[in-house]
């Protein structure tokens, strides 16, 4: 494959997972929001859909006062946000566009349809239909494109780039969003205040992942701070876990490297080695330590996608 | 003339104007709906105008979801996207005239590719005076780096777009042949996909010849012309990138075949071999069917200034080590001058009878011709010869005085530049016209893929039927505001 069309392929993989994460985050939040309770402080959430959505500099360059809803509009449709999820969509549709020879024509009218179901929202009708159809239609349609893809496309290396790129950008988003938490956490941890109940952070969080329910089945005990950051980032089972996410990456990488008929690539010893780290790591009782394990994490993590971009998508 | 046929119709056809100076292809003179549309029109019937109105929001959006469409320059970013018009109503090409438009396709274009080799190695036609020399080799599009290379296949024009018109007569008439890098193809194929979505209930009641084995021949035209000695040859489509008018096609023809689409970026040449880059290394590239004009090809050979060729590809074509779809140079057989000469080159190289008509040419650059052609403007179409697209085309008919008087002007700077031809008289073909809510007759003209190729030939069963939507406007291409039919060829 063309290392361009598989440099398109790989971002397709990354901005989709990337909009349906922040789609998928952004609902739950904004519906948990209308049943807050009192105990828990609004203005954090808000915040933390900004943080997640990478959009906090641009709104505050927009607006100056934290509103339900033009966060909401920000972060789904805004223009002057270069990372709202329709730009995200709009940028899924076009590296699908160019790599569309490593693409089925089914596929290409699947991204391509969604394109225009999303451009079909407008201010007015995000609003009068909630986030709920907005996010709706953002989750439905990303998981028939993966499924598509999972279930027609050969494991060749179209299908290996777009793997890696959805997980590359899921490590990163769970990752990010942990961090975030936890900064929160220690702050609090570290001023000897009382923080906002941490169980239901921990639980919304899941939530907020598509992971809760997971969570249930996997633990039948309440979130906690110890059992989420187990599951988020130590669980093998989980598809979204940090662990099971290097684990594919690094799986993929094997397959992909193998075409190449080379001895072992430093990009694979290098996802092995961050694999390891993750894998050794025990979440302790202070907030600091997991905030420092996953600041580097989150820098192994660009230091692989670099690598990965300079030995495949180098053209 | 005014023929209401309500009582056939739903009333969709009410006012429907037959034109006596023009052969409507759907009706007879006398109003009765032909024998061949009867059941097309009797299914159209049975819509309502609402119907049919969602019938075409249905087609819309099936070429929307395709990615089938266009923004105009001045479209603002998030203006919702075009889509090219289309018409439900499909154009129907019986087997006994397709028979004969195949022949005569693949005739003209096998003569055409014989000229072009000629016209690189001996020149046979020019010592036997058929065709002035200095017309061919003055050609913008003629290309010296072309002499006496021969490549793999022996074949130039592997593809050919042939557009013809049928004239009040009842006759097809050549107009003129587009061997340089001819488009539209992907949209006979898009087309006829929409159709089976939206008038599936038609496809039973018809035998018709299916479009879809277009790209298979094309997949196996490009291999016969593989280089020497390579047994699986590496294809590819070139493309001039995402920001090209016609990118639609650039990727619909590489992903039918399941051949990359490549830009020049995608490719360099070392010891006169052409390489991909790819995921797992480099990967030679054997044959290319390229959407990238001469003059952007090798900026080594051709434009130096070119930022989407690839530099030394000539030389590596010149040794036998790539070929490329169509060969460069072709354009010199298909400057609107040439084309008058065609007729000529099929006794010359065939030794036989053309089989389609060519409309009788006017030559600017001969004095009687052109002293014709400025005392008679108002009654020819004038063309410059190295255009395309229906740019610079003047109906003399349709145009003011103030614009004879600057036409002519530009013919005297240059007259080696133009040449006329008698008004053809375009046949009309129902249209539903969505503004008015019903069908009305409009101009359409038609154009065929023929594909050349080692020991094979092969013409796209069905072709690309254009449509002027402007009530009385003959210039149908798609740059201005033309639109298209699926054209069904029946069997017998």
């Amino acid at each position: 494959m063309l290392s361009r069309s598989a440099k398109k392929i790989y971002w397709m993989g990354r901005d989709l997972e990337w909009a349906e994460f922040v789609a998928l985050y952004s609902r739950v939040q904004y519906e948990n929001l209308m049943d807050l309770p009192a105990r828990q402080s609004k203005e954090d959430l808000l915040e933390s859909i900004l943080h997640v959505a990478d959009a906090q500099e641009n709104y505050f360059s927009v607006h100056s006062q934290l509103k339900a809803e033009d966060v909401l509009t920000f972060i789904c449709i805004e223009e002057a946000n270069p990372n709202s999820v329709l730009a995200y969509v709009d940028r899924v549709r076009e590296m699908a566009r160019g790599a569309r020879d490593g693409l089925s024509l089914e596929l290409w009218e699947y991204v391509n349809r969604f394109y225009h179901t999303m451009n079909s929202y407008s201010t007015e009708r995000l609003h009068r239909e909630g986030i709920q159809g907005f996010a709706g239609a953002i989750e439905s349609n990303s998981c028939r494109i993966k499924g598509y893809i999972h279930n027609n496309m050969l494991r060749n290396e179209a299908w290996m780039l777009f793997s890696l790129g959805m997980y590359m950008e899921r490590a990163f988003l769970i990752t990010r969003t942990l961090l975030h938490q936890m900064q929160a956490i220690a702050t609090q941890e570290s001023s000897g205040q009382n923080g906002p109940d941490e169980s239901y952070q921990f639980a919304l969080l899941l939530g907020s992942i598509g992971g809760y329910e997971m969570f249930k089945q996997g633990y039948q005990k309440n979130a906690s701070r110890k059992l989420a950051l187990d599951f988020l980032l130590l669980n093998t089972e989980f598809p979204k876990s940090v662990v099971h996410t290097l684990t594919s990456i690094h799986t993929i990488l094997k397959d992909l490297h193998a075409a190449r008929q080379e001895q072992e690539s430093a990009l694979q010893s290098t996802s092995h080695t961050i694999l390891s780290q993750c894998q050794d790591f025990t979440p302790g009782d202070q907030a600091e330590s997991t905030v420092d394990f996953l600041k580097k994490t989150l820098a192994n993590l660009h230091a692989l996608a670099g690598q990965l971009e300079q030995t495949y998508l180098k053209f | 003339m005014q023929h209401n046929n309500s009582d056939t119709t739903n009333g969709m056809f009410d006012d429907y104007s037959l034109n006596p100076d023009f052969l409507d292809e759907v009706f007879s003179p006398d109003g009765a709906v032909k024998p061949a549309y009867a059941m097309i029109i009797e299914q159209l019937s049975q819509y309502s105008t609402a119907d049919l109105a969602e019938l075409y929001e249905r087609a819309h959006q099936a070429f929307f979801e395709q990615g089938i469409t266009f923004k105009l320059p001045s479209d603002k970013p998030k203006t919702r996207e075009r889509v090219f018009p289309f018409d439900l109503l499909p154009r129907l090409i019986n087997s006994k005239e397709w028979e004969k438009l195949e022949r005569g396709a693949i005739q003209r274009n096998m003569a055409i590719n014989a000229f072009i080799h000629d016209v690189y190695h001996q020149k046979h036609i020019f010592k036997d005076k058929l065709i002035p020399q200095e017309l061919v080799t003055n050609s913008v599009h003629y290309s010296p780096a072309m002499v006496d290379l021969d490549p793999p296949g022996g074949i130039y024009n592997h593809i050919s777009g042939t557009d013809l018109v049928k004239h009040s007569d009842g006759e097809y008439y050549i107009l003129e042949d587009n061997v340089r890098t001819p488009s539209g193809m992907s949209y006979v194929l898009s087309n006829r996909e929409v159709m089976k979505r939206t008038m599936f209930q038609l496809f039973g009641k018809y035998a018709l010849k299916p479009v879809k084995e277009f790209t298979e021949y094309f997949l196996t035209l490009m291999r016969s012309v593989a280089p020497a000695g390579v047994d699986e040859p590496n294809g590819a489509v070139l493309t001039d990138g995402m920001q090209a008018s016609a990118y639609f096609e650039h990727a619909y023809m590489a992903h039918s075949m399941g051949v990359p689409l490549v830009e020049g970026k995608d490719l360099y040449v070392e010891k006169d071999k052409v390489y991909m880059k790819t995921v797992a290394g480099p990967k030679r590239i054997d044959v290319m069917y390229r959407r990238l004009d001469d003059e952007f090809l090798d900026p080594e050979v051709f434009n130096a200034d070119s930022v989407f060729g690839i530099p030394g590809i000539m030389k590596a074509y010149r040794k036998g080590n790539i070929n490329m779809l169509n060969a460069p140079g072709c354009g010199a057989a298909d400057d609107k001058a040439v084309y008058s000469y065609v007729p000529a080159m099929i006794r010359y190289y065939l030794g036989e009878e053309p089989i389609l008509n060519n409309v009788h040419t006017y030559l600017c650059s001969e004095e009687s011709d052109y002293k014709y052609v400025i005392e008679n403007m108002d009654k020819l179409v004038i063309k410059p010869v190295d255009e395309y697209g229906g740019k610079g085309i003047l109906v003399g008919s349709a145009a003011t005085k103030a614009e004879l008087s600057e036409y002519k002007q530009k013919i005297a700077q240059d007259r080696s530049k133009y040449i006329a031809q008698p008004i053809m008289s375009l046949s009309n073909h129902a249209t539903y016209i969505e503004g008015n809510n019903r069908f009305e007759p409009r101009h359409v003209d038609l154009r065929t893929y023929t594909l050349l190729g080692k020991d094979m030939q092969y013409v796209l069963q069905g072709g690309l039927t254009r449509v002027a939507l402007t009530e009385g406007n003959m210039i149908v291409n798609s740059s201005q505001g033309g639109g298209s039919k699926d054209t069904w060829v029946l069997e017998e």
